[in-house]
């Protein structure tokens, strides 16, 4: 018996020293299914700042409407899934879902609840507004769209007005400066009255900062295990105050920086508990500061504070209406 | 809700129990010298222990009733059940669950789901369940009762009162015997009740079967008659077509009586020897009017003998490969058809599927095939057909061929005479083989993986090297397993049993990894494997130039799933910096042959290039030719390579590469051996190509072959035989009428020997039984509930010792689930009765009740001797312990209060309650030691206590002592040391003893001579 215990107890020991241990989230939406509410490997989400509501899109190709409690209220799919799945979103100020439809090269826009699509934009291939596999899309206060693309040496973002038009291009595949190996989430973050893109350069392991011309600014990170390092960043966030979130794919946690790209800490480690994270995809900040992490492998959305100390999580698997 | 009771395996130990009472009385007197309460204590556990000893030694069970309910559905998902009828069930299957089951008596449902196998959807338990997505994968292709009896029976806990089966079935039983199986989940104490699913439709006809001869001559017409079964007057369009092609009218309309119909298409007669397929259709003339489609379609063939013909097989792959060997072999095709052999040149891809077109094939001849344009039901199909039926094969070599083209494990292997793994040799080049699996996310992308990579595996020698890298699910890179030799193999198929590679962001760290491990394999050749979807970003410069130039490895790459837009370039380029191929597949099922294909790319080492002249060393029925050249002061031409094999044990080996002085091994070339039924040659060069010039140019050659082909082919022989075949069901009966040529009557002095050749796509051969009903008479029957060709071979030998084969077939139509049937009521009703069940037949006066109390509680049974044993024992270490120990609990009490008392101290040591507790403890101390003065020498009941006088004659700071029993056993001990009695003198005797026993035997004697002195 002494023995077990002691085993138990070694064993606990080693899990914790992989990754630093999450703190328990606030809320846990979701699991693994295709019921209201649940998900089949959920891999990207938006957050309404204004109402606080998300929606989040899984390998099946479902976008599920959540409101602030975690319950979802709306369900539909994109039109086709043969090739694969969505694998950005992203809610504009007028409320209105941009989709990353990137198996079919090209970029949706259904209203907040869903229905007919409002609009597409984007065709296949390597020039002006083609895309070969994109990542994710984003827009900033003026309405631009920013799409970033990945495949086939095709590394790079494209600027687009608020109707798709396309409007210039930058990077390349590489790994210099404003150079980009497999482009993962974006996001705006808006600092001292002026705008600029985050782009999460996955296989470089590091994220590169931009204005909105496409120049390149900064970038922090590089590859591995300790704080202020990264391993395949997957998602980008920004919030109220300037900190920056950043999931780490590789590392199946979710790192805090500062603007300077110094870390100020670690949420998450691996594992299927609260707070252990499997493959995080994508992550975003909402109005209230609370954190959104796709935990991808474990087919769920963990929503925690950051500075939150453990405590009961609520988890909520199922919905409302379907449609 | 639950009772307890003692059951016993082995009761006659109990007439031990009568040794208690004496037991008991002998024990009283022996431990006299006790305490009385000691010795009741002393004397109850002594008694007790010997009461479990003997309960053990009856084999003592404890039985538990419990009065709760397992309840298991069992449902029939086969085809004979109608699609709607069966999510009907479910969702009564789930109500039920839901709201009649008992929870205060802690009922439970699970739910067995069968068909052609069974498997447990749900394990009892006490709640509610949605079976809506159901997980359980059931081959609706048969109904087996039995195998679902027997599954739902092992389902039960074990702890449960009640156990229940529901079966809900139309009883159509095509495989099994369940009523065998409801004796035995009877004997376990299991209900069965029945509900029969009623499946029967209104409007419905079908194919019952297909007359015609299945053996004509050339020439000679014949009827196909069809026999259409309907349950109304109706009319419906018939066409037949002949392999593949319409032959009838097409707008032919046939009126249907109720019940069976006769439809005969006469005068059919063919000029041409070869295997007529006819399918028949019948067809609504208005959508609606038939429920079933599938038993609207029957099977059936004509074969008609020609000349012995040869099926010679050649690579496919394209055109121009297969013309090209065509080309090399064009001196043995030739040498062929001088020989009156009538050959067939087919592509491989091509190759037949059903065992019915090869039965007029007496011999298949492989030229430079390899395995991977094979599916392994065509290789376990040419695997029946050899061994069951008696087909021949050759093997010819070339680089696709035996080894180098993958045939390692095969059951093209198992029927050759030659081994693919080598054992002749001690130095053989081998390979070195990385997998590198990324997660396929389209359309079970994961599951091919597993199996194409088992496939691949399982086609390399224990020699060769192998290891898988993938991503887990928590995005670290990691072998499966490392770069191991294949002498593994069981733990590598048991590894990618339950592989589930992840998503992998990046090749770098796994082409890292596959540098480092492929450098450490001792293997000559190396390769790369990459399965992806393309996705994952590219390797950093100059990391794979590094794994071509140094490391010597190949890439090829197969991308699947690419996320639309096409295949991402960057596999291509990696399969052209690699020096590999490329594949680019929307289909998964081609991902068999491309695995086997690459795996052999290792395998190459086994092709070997060198010149050499063949030596004899056995003579066979073939080798005529060479001993003449050899004879005649001539030599086997030169063959300029091979294929590496190893002989195996029982085959002949007529023709090797002999050794050399630089490489003492010697090679197969030409080997042959019986299989089965069959027989099969391999040779390992090749027939004219870059190995075989000379031999082509040679004049034996053509004999050569000539006489290897005829010997190898099946004989054929004029069979006395007249045969007629039925379909009853699921079982198939052929009668067998010998007929003797001379006398025209049935003749008995045979005997058969039947094997049957199962369809696609397992193939199985099944060796029967022909049992002679009368004389001349010979029958057997087979299992035939699959849809297909069953090949069926029969092999006689008559008294005189000639032998002879005879092949047929028998055609089934479609599987027996969709025979338009009612439900087996007759059936249903013997399991109900055999089971003590209820039939519920729907009508109103049932009361549905699934979970009814009336059910006779089981009881489970749990053996609780070793238990008994365990505590006897720690019984008797009790006695012991209270025999030869005494607990002074004065003294335990004083010190514990002394330790107390110091803890006070230690906390307040000038303190008033330091002073007050001391105080009191030294005034119990008084009180105490006055007490034991008073109680020494005395007990209650009057009797010298000697282990008081022990414990006074020791010192009183001792808290445990020994008793009589432990100075008893040391008297011979004595005088061994000083006594150290203080509160009495010691007398001369006294002093002898010695140490702590001394005192123990002192005391002993003190109250010894007490007692003396009182009686």
């Amino acid at each position: 018996m002494v023995a077990f215990v002691v085993l138990a107890a070694g064993a606990g020991c080693s899990r914790r020293s992989v990754g630093s241990p999450g703190r328990a989230p606030e809320l846990i939406v979701g699991s693994v299914g295709r019921d209201l509410g649940r998900f089949e490997f959920p891999r990207a989400i938006t957050v309404d700042s204004l109402r606080g509501r998300f929606w989040v899109v899984d390998r099946a190709g479902r976008i599920q409407l959540f409101d602030t409690r975690g319950t979802a209220v709306r369900v539909w799919e994109v039109p086709r899934t043969e090739n694969g799945a969505p694998v950005g979103l992203h809610v504009d100020r007028d409320g209105t879902l941009l989709v990353m439809d990137s198996h079919y090269q090209r970029v949706l826009r259904y209203p907040p609840e869903g229905g007919a699509i409002l609009g597409r934009f984007g065709t296949s291939g390597k020039g002006p507004g083609q895309f070969t596999f994109g990542r994710d899309v984003v827009c900033d206060r003026e309405g631009h769209i920013y799409a970033g693309d990945y495949g086939g040496d095709n590394d790079r973002i494209q600027k687009f007005t608020s109707d798709g038009g396309f409007v210039r291009e930058w990077g390349s595949q590489g790994a210099g400066p404003g150079q980009f190996n497999k482009i993962q989430g974006m996001t705006i973050e808006r600092a001292e009255g002026r705008e600029l893109i985050l782009v999460a350069d996955q296989c470089n392991h590091r994220v590169q900062r931009f204005d909105l011309d496409g120049n390149f600014v900064a970038s922090f990170g590089t590859l591995g295990t300790d704080p202020g390092q990264l391993r395949f960043p997957s998602g980008v966030a920004v919030d109220a105050d300037g900190g920056i979130y950043v999931s780490e794919w590789g590392n199946n946690r979710v790192q805090k920086f500062d603007r300077d790209g110094s870390s100020l800490g670690i949420w998450g480690g691996p594992g299927e508990g609260p707070g252990e994270l499997k493959t995080p995809w994508d992550v975003e900040v909402g109005a209230d500061g609370r954190i959104y992490v796709v935990d991808y492998g474990n087919h769920r959305v963990q929503v925690f504070r950051w500075g939150d100390t453990a405590g009961a999580s609520q988890v909520v698997t199922g919905g409302g209406d379907q449609r | 809700m639950s009772g307890l009771s003692l059951e016993f395996a082995s009761g006659w130990w109990l007439l031990l129990l009568a040794l208690l009472p004496v037991v008991y009385l002998l024990s009283r007197d022996s431990l006299a010298g006790l305490g009385g309460g000691r010795r009741r204590v002393a004397v109850a556990l002594r008694t007790i222990s010997l009461l479990l000893v003997i309960l053990a030694l009856s084999r003592a069970r404890l039985l538990k009733q419990s009065e709760s309910l397992s309840v298991i559905f069992v449902v029939d998902r086969s085809d004979s059940i109608r699609p709607q009828m069966r999510q009907q069930i479910l969702r009564y299957v789930m109500d039920e669950a839901q709201h009649d089951r008992r929870e205060s008596s802690g009922d439970r449902v699970g739910v067995v789901l069968f068909g052609k196998n069974a498997g447990v959807e749900v394990l009892p338990d006490d709640r509610a369940f949605d079976i809506t997505d159901l997980r359980t994968l059931v081959d609706t292709g048969a109904t087996d009762m039995q195998a679902a009896i027997r599954l739902a029976v092992t389902a039960f806990p074990q702890e449960v009162g009640g156990k229940r089966l529901v079966l809900f079935t139309d009883g159509n039983e095509t495989q099994g015997a369940v009523l065998e199986e409801i004796r035995n989940a009877r004997s376990l104490g299991v209900t069965v009740d029945v509900v029969p699913i009623h499946s029967k439709v209104e409007d419905e006809f079908w194919v019952e079967k297909v007359i015609v001869d299945p053996e004509v001559q050339v020439s000679e017409p014949y009827d196909l008659k069809v026999v259409v079964g309907s349950n109304r007057q109706t009319t419906a369009r018939i066409t037949v077509h002949e392999n593949g092609v319409l032959i009838s009218d097409p707008d032919d309309v046939h009126d249907l009586k109720k019940g069976k119909t006769i439809i005969p298409f006469r005068g059919l007669r063919r000029d041409r020897p070869d295997f007529y397929d006819y399918e028949v259709r019948v067809e609504p003339l208005v959508k609606g009017l038939d429920v079933i489609d599938e038993n609207n379609r029957g099977t059936a063939f004509v074969l008609i003998r020609g000349e012995p013909r040869v099926l010679f097989v050649l690579p496919g792959g394209s055109e121009e490969e297969f013309q090209r060997q065509k080309d090399r072999d064009r001196s043995l095709l030739t040498a062929l058809a001088t020989g009156k052999i009538k050959v067939d040149v087919v592509r491989a891809d091509f190759l037949p599927r059903e065992s019915g077109e090869y039965l007029d094939y007496d011999a298949i001849i492989f030229s430079n095939v390899g395995a991977h344009e094979l599916t392994q039901e065509k290789m376990n199909l040419i695997h029946g057909l050899v061994y069951g039926i008696g087909t021949g094969f050759v093997m010819i070599g070339g680089e696709h061929s035996f080894g180098a083209g993958g045939y390692q494990g095969t059951p093209i292997e198992k029927l050759l005479p030659v081994d693919m793994d080598i054992k002749q040799r001690k130095v053989l080049p081998n390979g070195a083989l990385a997998f590198v699996v990324h997660s396929c996310e389209l359309g079970n992308g994961n599951r091919w993986a597993r199996q194409v990579v088992q496939r691949a595996i399982r086609i390399l020698s224990p020699r060769d090297y192998c290891g898988v890298l993938y991503h887990d699910d928590v995005a670290q890179e990691q072998w499966l397993f490392d770069m191991s030799l294949c002498s593994k193999k069981p733990m590598m198929l048991r590894k990618l049993r339950n592989f589930s590679p992840g998503d992998m962001m990046s090749f770098q760290r796994v082409f890292e990894m596959a540098a480092t491990g492929l450098a450490r394999a001792d293997a000559s050749i190396k390769h790369m494997l990459i399965l992806s979807d393309g996705d994952p970003a590219r390797p950093l410069p100059g990391t794979v130039r590094d794994l071509v130039d140094k490391g010597q490895v190949t890439i090829s790459t197969i991308c699947y799933g690419a996320h639309g837009g096409g295949p991402p370039p960057i596999m291509q380029e990696l399969a052209a910096e690699g020096n590999g191929e490329f594949y680019h597949l929307k289909n998964p099922a081609k991902l068999p042959e491309i695995f086997i294909r690459e795996a052999t790319t290792i395998r190459r080492s086994l092709l070997l290039s060198d010149p050499f002249i063949p030596r004899l060393t056995a003579m066979g029925p073939f080798t005529g030719v060479f001993e003449a050249t050899l004879a005649s002061g001539g030599s086997i031409p030169q063959l300029d390579g091979l294929v590496v094999t190893s002989a195996k044990p029982l085959a002949t080996l007529h023709l090797i590469r002999p050794s050399k002085e630089d490489d003492p091994s010697e090679d197969p070339l030409l080997a042959s051996w019986h299989y089965g039924l069959g027989k099969s040659v391999a040779f390992t060069s090749d027939a004219g190509g870059s190995w075989g010039k000379h031999w082509a140019n040679w004049s034996g050659h053509d004999r050569f072959w000539l006489e290897t082909v005829r010997w190898v082919s099946r004989s054929r022989g004029e069979a006395p035989f007249r045969v007629s075949r039925q379909i009853e069901g699921d079982r198939a009966r052929v009668i067998v009428d010998v007929i003797d040529e001379a006398t025209g009557r049935l003749d008995s002095d045979l005997s058969i020997e039947a094997r049957v050749v199962a369809p696609a796509p397992g193939h199985e051969i099944t060796s029967v039984d022909a049992r002679q009903t009368t004389s001349g008479r010979y029958e057997f029957e087979f299992a035939a509930g699959e849809e297909g060709t069953y090949t069926i071979g029969i092999q006689y030998e008559r008294e005189d010792g000639t032998r002879g084969s005879y092949t047929t077939g028998l055609s089934v139509s479609y599987s027996p689930e969709f025979l338009y049937r009612d439900v087996n009521e007759v059936l249903l009703r013997h399991v109900v009765d055999a089971a003590d069940g209820r039939y519920f037949a729907g009508s109103d006066d049932d009361e549905v009740d699934f979970f009814s109390r009336d059910f006779i509680a089981t009881k489970s049974v749990q053996d609780i001797w070793s238990s008994l044993l365990v505590f006897a024992t720690l019984l008797f270490f009790v006695d012991i312990f209270v025999r030869r120990v005494m607990i002074d609990y004065s003294a335990v009490a004083w010190r514990s209060m002394a330790f107390v008392s110091g803890l006070f101290r230690r906390k307040s040591p000038s303190g008033e309650d330091g002073e007050l507790l001391a105080a009191l403890l030294r005034k119990k101390e008084e009180v105490r030691r006055s007490e034991d003065r008073a109680a020494v020498g005395r007990t209650p009941s009057g009797k010298p206590a000697a282990s008081y006088e022990a414990k006074e004659a020791n010192e009183s700071d001792r808290s445990v002592e020994a008793t009589d029993d432990a100075g008893a056993a040391l008297e011979g001990r004595e005088g061994q040391g000083p006594r150290k009695a203080e509160s009495k003198k010691p007398s001369s005797e006294e002093a002898e003893e010695s140490g702590y026993t001394g005192r123990l035997l002192a005391a002993k004697r003190r109250a010894q001579g007490k007692n003396e002195k009182k009686d």
